[in-house]
Order: structure tokens, then C-alpha cells, then sequence
């Protein structure tokens, strides 16, 4: 489906086209036209096909390199337009792209004045005989040689079109001495060359990389809306089974100490829990079958620090522990001199992990301190 | 060469969090669970020409005994790095620790050490067997503490980290302003001299991304405030009746369209600021509750007599061009009417929302319309909404996963701080916006008033 924005951006480079070629011929026109008896000034013509063209060519590139809108900018801020006009140009999603919209909408315009000037030229030169002259107070046919040829370097390969001071100095017209020109007509494919060189052929060039540069930007700007991206996403683990967490005192225990906990430490769990049975430090290194206490029906509790991951050296070491009895982990949190209540996001940590601890003969559960101790 | 890092560390530490800042991407699955990353994940991070690679990897697991493995293979300092290569090849290793072989893969691949720890939480001698193994590798690394609660113990961390790495930097994932991103990158321009001129080319190309990024906020702030305003409703209707019964909703069309209009923009935006996933509630503050109450546009917008000043020095503005134009001959009445006009306009349509207008057409039936807006706020709105988005995203980081929450923003305290000029230049630019008139160069004019350019002005001068 077209996007009703593209609708309007292709009427308004229709209604520029339009008026591009229109401005081109009305103004190619007048000047083609010529006096009474039909001379057609070359310096005028010169000054529209050639100087016109190329310093309104070096002023689009200032624009943008300044960063400015160009022509187009310019044509839609003139305040005749009707407000209608005004509205739908700037209901145009464009975002960031305007710039480049404009720019383009310019070249769009520049292009259709170039062509409309190039299709009158032609119309008269097969519907009529153009008589081009040239006159001047300060110049004379020699002054103006270099500056001609200096203009058709770049279509040196094409003969005819080249000037010459005999060609010159034919068609010097002069009003005062009243000297009339002999071969004023092998001037026009001097004219046509110029006008496909400084005009035409530029335009189309400029209208080319402004189109492309455009669609890069609006494509750009699509693939930044739709959030493209390469990374691959990763699926978050599937939900897990929770142990349970209880606050009730085992009658007797074995403390295992995972965690290296400080004196204050201990003293908060036997206070909490009563006086372990055994108490003994746990690592990767431990030899847990030493470990496991002559009673063999007594708990075991493992304690870890409620804010530290269980990690793979730890889940190893306990399932060695191999009891038949219930037991427990027992994460705490705490820091120099106190005791904090576990947060929940670790201790659902230490739920997940006991809970892929247990199995038939043996069930972990998370032991907590109750709201007594 | 393309400089590659390996963001390693304990389980559930930052290291996701911290790729995802670095990358400044939202791609990146974060998880509170441990263990969620269970294979290395390479982010390829590019900007302009400069590129780079963020390697985020799972947690070590058993590093007591994988360092003790190790140590069994070597007997000296010169053995280290083959029996990590050792270690990697053994098939033994790779059933015993598959974590610490898939960590380690990428580091005597080339790629440098990120190591990251918890500054909210105490040293333990625990974390001695991953320093050591990292150590072993002989790869370029630094540690970065991340202080993920509170910053509590960063001192007995930086001691603790200093004897194991030699650049040691505290690196809050979801803080850390672009400068202290870049600092990190830089830090391994010195360690590594090989990647020297990658790493200053990845510097310079993040700089000029800023400076765009600045620049295409301002082009899509002022594509808001241009459509906004300018945006009209037309239906065709074959008599009188048929336009007051559509009335309605056309209305209600027209706001909804509004809305739509400037929620994509702030889509827009957050793209721009690469956030894919980011949910915002702007629409849904218990008093901001909708667009068009236009009693609650002081919040966002200007309140009533800052909303007449600002017309005032918009219309007197354009007044002055024309007391320009007849060379001070009108004695400067241009501006003083001018004033006095826009003054006057702003405190009669305060309260003024869009119009509805019908229109005969000459060939029968009639076209009903509805809009433009024509309250004097509603660009003032449009624009305090956006730049306090834009403000949020500025001081936001990727790992964040949290709901976006938009509360009230201070527009007239970012206005104030622009120079006399420039909030001339941006009054009369919204009243023009608000006409329907094109404005020469909008986002120039709003440019000044955007957080990152602010900050972006405020650390040249400190420099």
C-alpha cells in the first residue's frame, strides 16, 4: 500500500516540475525572442544558459553544505502560496528528512527550468532562423574570444560548436556603426552545448545524488523505527520450581559454614536457631565424606551469603553431602556488625537453587530467621 | 584490528548490564537470575567506520578448582598461558567446567579482560581464584567495579583489585554518562598499544555520533511542532446537517490523530537514542492525563503570564522588522504593537483549542474542517513533552529495563537559560509554527534548548 505521504511528495514534485518548465520556457521565450528584426543578443543568452546555471549550481552546494533547504525552501516560504498548499506540505512526514526532501524538491525544480529552457531552443531553432549577434561598448572581438573558449573547453570534441574570431567578428553587431552579421546562425550549437553542459547535464547529476541520498535517508529512518538490529536475543530461563522457605528451628543441626561468616554471625544463628551440634567450615576443597556427622539423622544447614550466587563449586560439594534427613540453606545478609533481612530477589535465588538440589530421598528447603529472632 | 573485550566476572554481577551500556544497545537479555548466561554472546558493535566487539560471558563456577587444575600444569610463571590452552583442549576440563571453558575461549582468542565486581557488597577471598586464572592468561584487563546498590565498599575492592589488575575503574552500568563509557574503551588504548588507533578512531566516531545525534533531535523536534501545528482535518460532506452530525467526530479523530502524531515522534526519538524496547508513560501521569485539557498544559507548557510574555516578545519581534524596514521612522511603534498584539492574542485564545470551520465548495456539498490547533501553548506543550523525553533518554543507560516514568518538566527554566536572542528567536519561531507559517531553519532555533547540546556546550567550556 502507498503511504499518503508519498502521494504528496509526488504531487509537489509534479507541481515544481510544472513550474520549473514553465518559469524555463517563459523565460527562454523572452529572451530567444530577440529585438524587432529578431537578433538575439549571444551575451544575454550566455549570462541565462551558462552564468545563471553554474552560480545557482555553486550556491545549491553552499546551501548545502551550509545545511540550508535550498530553492525549494525558499519557494514554499513565499508568502502567496495558498495556505492549503502550505498545510499539506508541512503535514508531509518527514521528520529529520526534510532537509534532503527539500534539497531534492530543488534540484527537481532546477532541472525542469533547464529543460524547459533546452525545448524552446530547440522549438525555435527548427520553427524559426535565430539571428544571434553580440554587442558591447567596452569589448571587442578579440577581448571576448578567450572567455568563449575558456566556456567550451569542456566540448572541445565537438567541432562546430567551438567559437572563432571570425565567427566573432561576424556577428558583432553594432548600433552605432550599424554592422550586421553574415553567419550569425553557426552560433547555436555553440548555444546548445553550453546549455546541456552548465544546465542540463549538472541538474540531472545533482538530481540523481539528491534523490539517492533522500531514499538513504528515509530508509535509514524506517530501519531506525522498526529498531533493526543483529543481535541476537536471548531467551530468559523458563520458570523454575521454588523450595520452600521456613522459619522453624531443626531440633538438632550440623552447620555447615559456606560462607566464612564473622563471629556476630554465628552468635545471631545460635541465638536464632539454637547451638548447632557441630559446626564446620565448607569449600570446593572439603572433603565432605569426613564432613558428615556420626548422627546421621540430624540436619544439615548450609550457610551461604544471602547476596552471592549459588555457584557450581557449592552445588557440587552439596550434593556429595548425600543426607537422607531434611535439610537446609541458610543465607544471611549482613556487614560488619549486623544481621539484615535477606532480599527477596536473593533469596528466590537460593529457592531455585535448593529446589534443583532435591530429589526423592533428599529435600533442601531455605531456612529463615523468623520475625522472633 | 577490530579491539574485542570479554566481559567477565561472578554470576550476577553487572556483566550483561555492563555490556549492554557499553554497547548502547537494549537488545542485550538482562536477568536478576544467576546463570542466565550460559554461552558467550559477541555483541559487534559499530559506529560510522569504527567498530568493536563486546563479549558477554557466563559467570565462573568452579574457579577454586579450575585454578587449582591449572596449577597442577604449571610449576612456573613462564607455563601459565599453555596450561590455560591446555586446559581449554582438555576433554576432561570441558565436562568438569563447562562455564570457565566457555569464558576463557574468547580471551586466548585476543580478546581483552572486563572484569566486573560488586562495589555494594564486601571482598571475599573467594573471588582470588577468578582474579588468579585471569591473571594466568596474560591478556590485556581491567576491572571495573560496579556498584549495584550502593557504593559501600569500593575502596576495600579497589585495594583488593589493584594487586591483580593495573587499571581499576568504578563503573555504575546504569549511570554512567557517554564520557566514562569512552573512558573505559580508553583505558585499553594504553595497555594495548596494537589497538591505540582503533580505540582513538572508536572515540571520535562515538564524538561525532553525539554531535548528529544532536542535530537529527533538533530536525525531528521541529518536524513535531511543524506537522502538530499545521495539521488539519478535512472531510467532504454533501449538506449542513451531515457536517454537524460528523462533528464530533472528526474531533475526536483530529485529537486522536494529534496524539498519534506525537507519540511516533517520541518513538523516533528513542530509536534515535537507540532504545527499541523502552516503554514511556507520558500519556498516563494521573494529571496529565489528557493532551487537550488545556488547564493542564501549564505543567508542560508555559503558564499563562509566561505565555504572554513570550507572545509579547514574539510579536514584537516581528515588529521590530518592520521598524527595520522604514529605518527607525516609525519610532519603534512596530515593536511596540507588535508586543502588545501577540500580548493580546495569547491572553484571549488561553484557553482556545482547534476550530472547526465549514466551507462551501464550487461544485456543490461542502468540506467540513477541523484544526489547525490554535492555542498559543499547544507548541510550548509539544515542545516541554519532548525535551524532557529527550533530557531522560540523555541520562538513561541501556542496561536499564524499567519503565520510562515522564513527570512534570521545567520548559520555562530551559527557556531562561538561552540567551535573550535565542529565546526571541524561539518565541517568534513558535508563534510562526503556530500561524501554519513556515519557519527558516526550526531546528537551529531549538537546538540550544536540548539537554545533550547543553552538556555538550558546557564541557567544551570546561575543556
Amino acid at each position: 500500500m502507498t503511504h499518503p505521504t508519498s502521494h504528496m511528495e509526488a504531487r509537489i514534485t509534479l507541481a515544481l516540475s510544472f513550474l520549473g518548465l514553465l518559469l524555463g520556457i517563459f523565460v527562454s521565450v523572452g529572451v530567444l525572442a530577440g529585438d524587432d528584426q529578431g537578433r538575439v543578443n549571444l551575451l544575454f543568452l550566455l549570462l541565462l544558459f551558462a552564468f545563471l546555471p553554474v552560480l545557482s549550481l555553486l550556491l545549491s552546494l553552499v546551501l548545502l553544505l551550509m545545511k540550508q533547504n535550498g530553492s525549494a525552501a525558499l519557494l514554499v516560504s513565499l508568502p502567496f502560496w495558498p495556505k492549503e498548499f502550505l498545510q499539506a506540505q508541512m503535514n508531509i512526514e518527514l521528520g529529520n528528512q526534510r532537509r534532503s526532501w527539500l534539497f531534492f524538491e530543488s534540484q527537481v525544480l532546477s532541472l525542469a527550468f533547464a529543460a524547459g529552457s533546452i525545448i524552446v531552443f530547440i522549438a525555435l531553432l527548427l520553427g524559426t532562423d535565430v539571428n544571434f549577434v553580440w554587442r558591447s561598448t567596452l569589448l571587442s572581438a578579440t577581448d571576448l574570444l578567450p572567455i568563449l573558449q575558456l566556456i567550451s573547453i569542456p566540448w572541445g570534441f565537438w567541432i562546430d560548436a567551438q567559437p572563432s574570431l571570425d565567427l566573432l567578428q561576424q556577428s558583432q553587431n553594432s548600433r552605432i556603426t550599424g554592422g550586421a552579421s553574415t553567419y550569425s546562425e553557426n552560433w547555436w550549437q555553440f548555444v546548445l552545448a553550453a546549455q546541456l553542459t552548465y544546465n542540463l547535464i549538472p541538474r540531472a547529476v545533482l538530481l540523481g545524488l539528491a534523490r539517492w541520498h533522500y531514499k538513504n535517508k528515509t530508509r535509514l529512518s524506517s530501519q531506525f523505527e522498526r529498531g533493526d538490529t543483529t543481535v541476537n536475543k536471548r531467551r530468559l530461563a523458563d520458570p523454575e520450581t521454588l523450595a520452600t522457605i521456613v522459619y522453624t528451628r531443626p531440633d538438632s543441626y550440623q552447620l555447615l559454614d559456606w560462607s566464612n561468616a564473622p563471629e556476630h554471625c554465628r552468635r545471631f544463628i545460635t541465638q536464632s536457631f539454637g547451638k548447632p551440634v557441630d559446626l564446620s567450615s565448607l569449600s570446593a576443597n572439603s572433603d565432605v565424606h569426613s564432613l558428615r556427622h556420626s548422627a546421621e539423622l540430624i540436619s544439615q544447614v548450609v550457610l551461604v551469603r544471602s547476596w552471592e550466587p549459588p555457584m557450581g563449586e557449592l552445588k557440587d560439594v552439596m550434593q556429595l553431602l548425600d543426607s537422607k534427613t531434611l535439610n537446609f540453606i541458610l543465607p544471611l545478609d549482613w556487614d560488619g556488625i549486623s544481621i539484615k533481612a535477606a532480599n527477596n530477589t536473593h533469596l528466590q535465588e537460593w529457592q531455585r537453587f535448593a529446589a534443583s538440589l532435591s530429589n526423592s530421598l533428599v529435600e533442601w528447603k531455605v531456612l529463615q530467621p523468623g520475625e522472633h529472632s | 584490528m577490530t579491539p574485542r573485550f570479554a566481559v567477565v566476572g561472578h554470576p550476577n554481577k553487572g556483566k550483561s548490564s555492563i555490556v549492554a551500556t557499553l554497547a548502547q544497545n537494549d537488545d542485550i537479555a538482562i536477568s536478576s537470575r544467576s546463570g542466565t548466561t550460559t554461552q558467550c554472546q559477541q555483541v559487534d558493535v559499530k559506529i560510522g567506520s569504527a567498530s568493536y566487539s563486546l563479549i558477554d560471558t557466563p559467570g565462573f563456577q568452579r574457579p577454586t578448582l579450575a585454578l587449582a587444575w591449572l596449577q597442577k600444569h604449571a610449576s612456573s610463571a613462564d607455563k601459565r598461558v599453555n596450561a590455560v590452552k591446555k586446559f581449554l583442549l582438555s576433554e576432561d576440563c570441558q565436562r568438569q567446567f563447562p562455564d570457565e571453558i566457555e569464558l576463557l575461549t574468547p580471551i586466548m582468542d585476543g580478546a581483552a579482560i572486563i572484569y566486573v565486581v560488586d562495589g555494594s557488597r564486601p571482598y571475599s577471598a573467594e573471588y582470588e581464584a577468578e582474579m588468579e586464572i585471569l591473571r594466568w592468561t596474560g591478556q590485556a584487563s581491567l576491572a571495573l567495579i560496579n556498584p549495584i546498590e550502593n557504593e559501600r565498599y569500593i575502596e576495600q575492592w579497589q585495594q583488593a583489585l589493584g594487586q591483580y589488575f593495573k587499571v581499576v575503574k568504578v563503573f555504575n552500568a546504569m549511570q554512567a554518562e557517554i564520557e566514562k563509557q569512552l573512558s573505559v574503551l580508553q583505558s585499553f588504548s594504553t595497555i594495548r598499544e596494537d589497538w591505540k588507533v582503533a580505540i582513538d578512531n572508536l572515540v571520535a566516531a562515538y564524538k561525532t555520533r553525539s554531535c548528529q545525534r544532536i542535530e537529527d533531535t533538533a530536525e525531528l523536534l521541529a518536524a513535531l511542532l511543524t506537522q502538530a501545528c499545521a495539521y488539519q482535518l478535512n472531510q467532504k460532506v454533501l449538506t449542513k446537517e451531515q457536517a454537524n452530525t460528523l462533528r464530533s467526530s472528526l474531533e475526536i479523530a483530529y485529537f486522536a490523530r494529534l496524539k498519534s502524531m506525537e507519540k511516533a515522534h517520541h518513538e523516533s526519538l528513542k530509536s534515535l537514542f537507540s532504545y527499541h524496547h523502552l516503554i514511556s508513560e507520558v500519556e498516563n501521569l494521573p494529571d496529565i492525563d489528557n493532551l487537550f485539557d488545556t488547564k493542564k498544559w501549564i505543567v508542560w507548557g508555559l503558564n499563562r503570564k509566561q505565555l504572554i510574555t513570550a507572545a509579547a516578545m514574539a510579536g514584537a519581534a516581528t515588529g521590530a522588522v518592520i521598524d527595520l524596514g522604514l529605518a527607525g521612522s516609525s519610532l519603534f511603534l512596530g515593536a511596540l504593537g507588535g508586543g502588545v498584539i501577540g500580548a493580546t492574542s495569547a491572553w484571549l485564545g488561553a484557553d482556545k483549542l482547534a476550530d472547526f470551520k465549514l466551507q462551501g465548495l464550487p461544485v456543490g456539498g461542502y468540506v467540513a474542517q477541523q484544526g489547525p490547533m490554535q492555542n498559543k501553548n499547544f507548541p510550548y506543550v509539544l515542545l516541554g513533552r519532548f525535551l524532557h523525553l529527550e533530557e531522560l533518554l540523555q541520562q538513561r543507560t541501556h542496561a536499564r529495563r524499567d519503565t520510562l516514568l515522564i513527570s512534570e518538566g521545567e520548559l520555562q527554566g530551559k527557556i531562561s537559560k538561552l540567551s535573550d536572542d535565542q529565546q526571541k528567536s524561539l518565541h517568534k519561531a513558535l508563534d510562526r509554527a503556530s500561524h501554519q507559517k513556515p519557519v527558516g531553519d526550526f531546528a537551529a532555533i531549538l537546538k540550544p534548548l536540548l539537554h545533550a547540546e547543553r552538556a555538550r556546550q558546557s564541557n567544551l567550556q570546561t575543556q
